[in-house]
């Protein structure tokens, strides 16, 4: 019921063969050319000759015009008489072949086996000896058939027509599967792909897949069959030969049933049917149709199946083969078993049982036998029932890792406990439980098997990729089941290690982006810091500026051109020596003192040389280069003349001072003005004021952070007693030019 | 008749240049430069009084507010001179006071004096130093002091709604429903009030964000002012509109 037995095999193998021989007329003319060729032509025997080539040519393409054209040959030769008999006879054994008709294939055939055929053409000669060798095949002759197809295989090589070398080697390895060698088939099927990547054609391809195909097939691997099935399909589409697309599609259709894939299945018998009517083949017609019939069955449309198997039996009952025959009357059996018509059921079962032993196929009479037990249990008529499910069991065990015989055993076990024979039904569970583990052991070990053969043609050959795409699909989702159940204690782990990966991510991002933020954080308010520095260090109070300017203009207002000049050259230079230097973060004390200088000069001119002042500084610290915060003294230098109002003083003065001590530069500002309880009475200026003051004590801090010392700033009362004068002592890190950093 | 003008600087030289100036100017002034402090410039003024005082803002003991608050004579017009205190400078423009700046342009100096020259037949307005003296305190309340021909009107900016351009003109429009023309032009408003919350939301208008009652944007959108009028809003100030909008 399941896969075709051998000689179904066997019969679809002589129609590929026969289409073999097309390759050589390949090239050869049109139809209108051959058909004319035949008309014109007088000579009997050349007519003969041109009426077989016409029909060979008509053999790939329309096998009932190829029939009628062998009826003709025949009649013509029967009644004019020929020379020309071998090629008549290979001729009709090419088209019984094709129709699996293997008597008259068998007639033609083998009295050549003994025959002296040097005389015949190369080509001749090999078909002749492919023909014989195959013939041997046929009826189990290993050794027999091996010597013909050796013999053949060498012609075709010492010719090097690699189309005739595929062949021979198709054939060898269809012998070697017969003898259950697959190593050895298959190994004479990778040379026929060498031969068929020489000749580069098509239909050689689809022959050498095929039979990769029947190999696999035969020892229990459907699904690389299955995917040989489609590569050939590809080819034999791309050589537009429809008698076997028709006969792959039935093929790819029967392994659907094995898989239970009854849609499919029944697509690819309609596929089936529609080729086999291009190619007019009624026996593929009858067999896609009874197939069909039995898809529709398996998927419960058993009134659609019936009418569609009466439909097959009507075409099949016209061509009269046997084997098909048998399958349509089976057919109808399992669907009148389906209707619990169990007497239309047994006619029909023994009209298949008759086809059947007529050409010997055990395995479908173990099957018939099958379904008439299974008949007589429903009837529960169990001895007979027994009678034939014992029959229907394999004594051999399963050749080709069938189950079936399985199906008998639980069958079996229920009959003997409605008779109540417990103890034979155990027996029969028993053997069933074995045989399904045995089955099942070697289903996986069959799945392994497929997988590396898979592997290996792979590698062997690329052209194949495209059935491997189907092939990995159904892979995959096997091992997608097989790996699910893994998964489920893998994704634990798993989901463990992500857990702890994620929170040390977590962690490492949150430590970075603290630390960062808070970088950037110093960083801003370090940049921040001195950025105010120098704006503020450049702002000179520009009160001070504009006075200085009206000093100027006075000066020309009096048409006093030296002091005017005088006043204005030294501004310039206090002003030139504020731009070029505040800007710095430290500048030599020389330069200071420079600034300082000039600064009291001009305010000094401004109040009329009313007050005095003073600068002290060792030579020591000119020489060792000391540096200095620019104008770090100067706001209380302004200070000491704005709000000490020194100018309104009779004896005003003001003295700075520089020295070093303890590894600090000491710098004194003193004057004698009048104080900072009596200035902050007046409260004049205060905002200047106080924010330079400010920002000196931030400048002095800064250095401080920056060279780790202890410099100050501090103001008292110059006499603390009558809060008079103004003393501020500043204290900075004693840095030479050395010693800077930046 | 001579005018009498004094000078009140803490520097000798300023206060002789200056006074050199004015003496170049041939306007009959009688010029005096006694004051150079606060102390001695009250007592200047006491003694003088002066119909105009050119006043220094910075003094050793104090400031040219402190002179102001001191005097018990208050009818004279003062011109402020400073170097650069700027916090002065926008109480006296809010005062509608004038100054000159260090160093001093001569034609400045000589347009501040004519001006006050022609004005000296006036009473002087007390309430224009109360306004000085007010804003120069130390609150975020402005006064703002607005001089029309027949009075001087003191106005918190915070009752100011809108100021409306004609010309050279300014009218400005009060919560009170009040009108007050003053002969300034908008520009000298926007510049002196840009910083409290006012805003030239169109070549003819300034507004006192603060009184916005919504924005209607029909008709290429316009600022809806709670007194219900209605002020076309320049595309080139609408964004800025909105961002002032948001900080109230």
């Amino acid at each position: 019921m399941k896969s075709l037995s051998p000689i179904v095999y066997i019969a679809f193998l002589i129609s590929l063969f026969w289409g073999s021989n097309s390759g050589l007329y390949a090239q050869i003319q049109s139809e209108k050319e051959l058909i004319r060729g035949v008309r014109e032509t007088k000579d009997k025997d050349v007519k003969i000759l041109r009426m077989i080539q016409l029909g060979e040519f008509y053999s790939d393409l329309n096998l009932k015009k190829a029939e009628s054209l062998r009826k003709r040959i025949n009649y013509l030769a029967k009644n004019e008489g020929s020379t020309k008999t071998f090629e008549i006879d290979l001729y009709n054994a090419k088209i019984f072949k094709l129709q699996r008709n293997f008597d008259g294939f068998f007639n033609r055939v083998f009295p050549y086996k003994d025959k002296n055929i040097s005389s015949y053409s190369v080509e001749k000669r090999i078909e002749i000896l492919q023909n014989l060798g195959y013939l041997y095949v046929l009826i189990n002759d290993y050794n027999q058939a091996k010597i013909f197809l050796q013999k053949s295989l060498s012609l075709a090589a010492s010719k090097k027509i690699y189309s005739e070398i595929g062949r021979s080697n198709c054939y060898l390895a269809f012998n070697e599967m017969n003898h259950n060698n697959k190593e050895k088939a298959l190994e004479y099927l990778e040379l026929a792909l060498e031969a068929a990547k020489k000749t580069r054609k098509k239909i050689d391809f689809a022959f050498a897949y095929l039979f990769q195909s029947f190999v696999y097939n035969y020892f229990g691997q459907p699904e690389i069959a299955i995917s040989k099935e489609l590569t050939a399909y590809t080819y034999a589409q791309e050589a537009q030969n429809y008698s076997l697309m028709a006969l792959i599609s039935n093929q790819i259709g029967d392994k659907q049933i094995d898989i239970e894939n009854f849609k499919e299945a029944s697509y690819y018998y309609e596929r089936a049917y529609d080729h086999s009517l291009v190619y007019q083949d009624p026996l593929l017609q009858g067999l896609a149709l009874t197939s069909k019939a039995n898809a529709q069955r398996l998927m419960n449309q058993i009134d659609e199946s019936l009418s569609l198997n009466r439909k097959a039996f009507q075409i099949l009952k016209k061509v009269g083969s046997s084997n098909e025959l048998g399958l349509a009357e089976l057919h109808y059996a399992q669907i009148y078993i389906d209707k619990k018509a169990f007497t239309e059921a047994l006619v029909h079962l023994n009209r298949s049982l008759k086809h059947y032993t007529e050409n010997g196929d055990k395995k479908r009479i173990r099957e018939i036998n099958f379904y008439t037990g299974v008949i007589y249990k429903e009837r529960k008529q169990y001895s007979e029932a027994l009678q034939y499910l014992t029959k229907s069991i394999d004594k051999n065990g399963p050749k080709s890792f069938s189950n079936e015989s399985s199906e008998v055993y639980p069958l079996i076990a229920e009959i003997y406990k409605a008779q109540g024979n417990n103890k034979k039904a155990l027996e029969n569970l028993e053997k069933y439980a074995q045989l399904t583990e045995k089955s099942n052991r070697n289903q996986t070990s069959r799945r392994i098997a497929e997988l590396n053969e898979l592997y290996r043609s792979e590698q062997r050959d690329a052209l194949i990729s495209q059935q491997n795409k189907i092939l990995e699909s159904q892979k995959r989702e096997r091992e997608l089941t097989k790996t699910k159940l893994e998964n489920v204690s893998l994704r634990n782990i798993l989901q463990t290690y992500v857990i702890i990966a994620f929170v040390i991510i977590l962690i490492l991002v949150t430590i970075i982006g603290i630390f960062r933020i808070r970088q950037a954080a110093i960083q801003q308010k370090r940049r921040e810091a001195e950025m105010s520095q120098v704006l503020l260090r450049t702002q000179m109070n520009p009160h001070f500026i504009f006075n200085a300017m009206s000093v100027i203009q006075s000066y020309i207002f009096e048409n006093d051109t030296k002091n005017s000049s005088k006043f204005l050259v030294s501004f310039s230079r206090l002003i030139r020596l504020i731009l070029e230097n505040s800007p710095k973060a430290f500048i030599n004390l020389e330069t200071e003192i420079e600034i300082l200088q000039k600064y009291l000069e001009t305010q000094k001119h401004r109040f009329e040389d009313r007050f005095d002042f003073e600068i002290i500084c060792p030579e020591a610290l000119f020489f060792d280069n000391v540096q200095i915060p620019p104008m770090i003294t100067q706001p209380f230098v302004e200070n000491s003349i704005e709000h000490g109002q020194l100018h309104t003083l009779p004896d005003g003065k003001i003295t700075v001072q520089f020295s070093k001590q303890d590894k600090m530069l000491h710098i004194r500002i003193e004057d004698n003005g009048i104080g900072r309880a009596k200035s902050e009475e007046f409260n004049t200026g205060k905002g200047h004021n106080s924010m330079a003051l400010n920002i000196t004590r931030n400048r002095i801090n800064m250095i401080n952070e920056k060279y780790k010392s202890a410099g100050s700033l501090t103001i008292m009362d110059s006499d603390e007693e009558k809060q008079s004068g103004t003393k501020v002592l500043i204290s900075l890190p004693y840095v030479n030019k050395h010693s800077v950093t930046t | 008749m001579m005018i009498n003008v004094l000078i009140i600087d803490d520097e000798k030289r300023t206060r002789d240049l200056i006074a050199k100036m004015l003496d170049s100017f041939d306007l009959n002034l009688s010029i005096s430069t006694e004051g150079s402090s606060v102390e001695s410039g009250i007592q200047a003024i006491e003694r003088l009084k002066p119909r105009i005082v050119l006043l220094d803002i910075q003094l050793p003991d104090g400031n040219g507010f402190d002179v102001l608050k001191g005097v018990t004579y208050q009818n004279f017009d003062v011109i402020f001179i400073t170097a650069h205190e700027e916090y002065a400078i926008r109480a006296i423009k809010f005062s509608a006071l004038d100054y000159i700046l260090k160093p001093v342009d001569p034609e400045e100096l000589n347009a501040a004096i004519t001006k006050a020259v022609a004005t000296v037949k006036e009473k002087k307005s007390p309430e224009m130093f109360d306004t000085l003296q007010f804003n120069m305190g130390n609150h975020t309340k402005r006064r703002l002091v607005l001089k029309t021909l027949e009075s001087v009107h003191v106005v918190e900016l915070d009752s100011i709604l809108r100021c409306e351009a004609d010309r050279n003109y300014t009218t400005f429009y009060l919560d009170n429903g009040n009108k007050i023309f003053v002969s300034k032009t908008l520009k000298e408003y926007e510049l002196l009030l840009a910083n409290y919350n006012f805003l030239r939301v169109q070549q003819s208008h300034l507004i006192n964000i603060d009184f916005v009652e919504r924005y209607d944007k029909t008709e290429g959108g316009s600022v809806v002012m709670k007194d219900g009028s209605h002020i076309p809003l320049s595309p080139s100030k609408r964004d800025l509109f909105f961002k002032m909008l948001e900080t109230i």
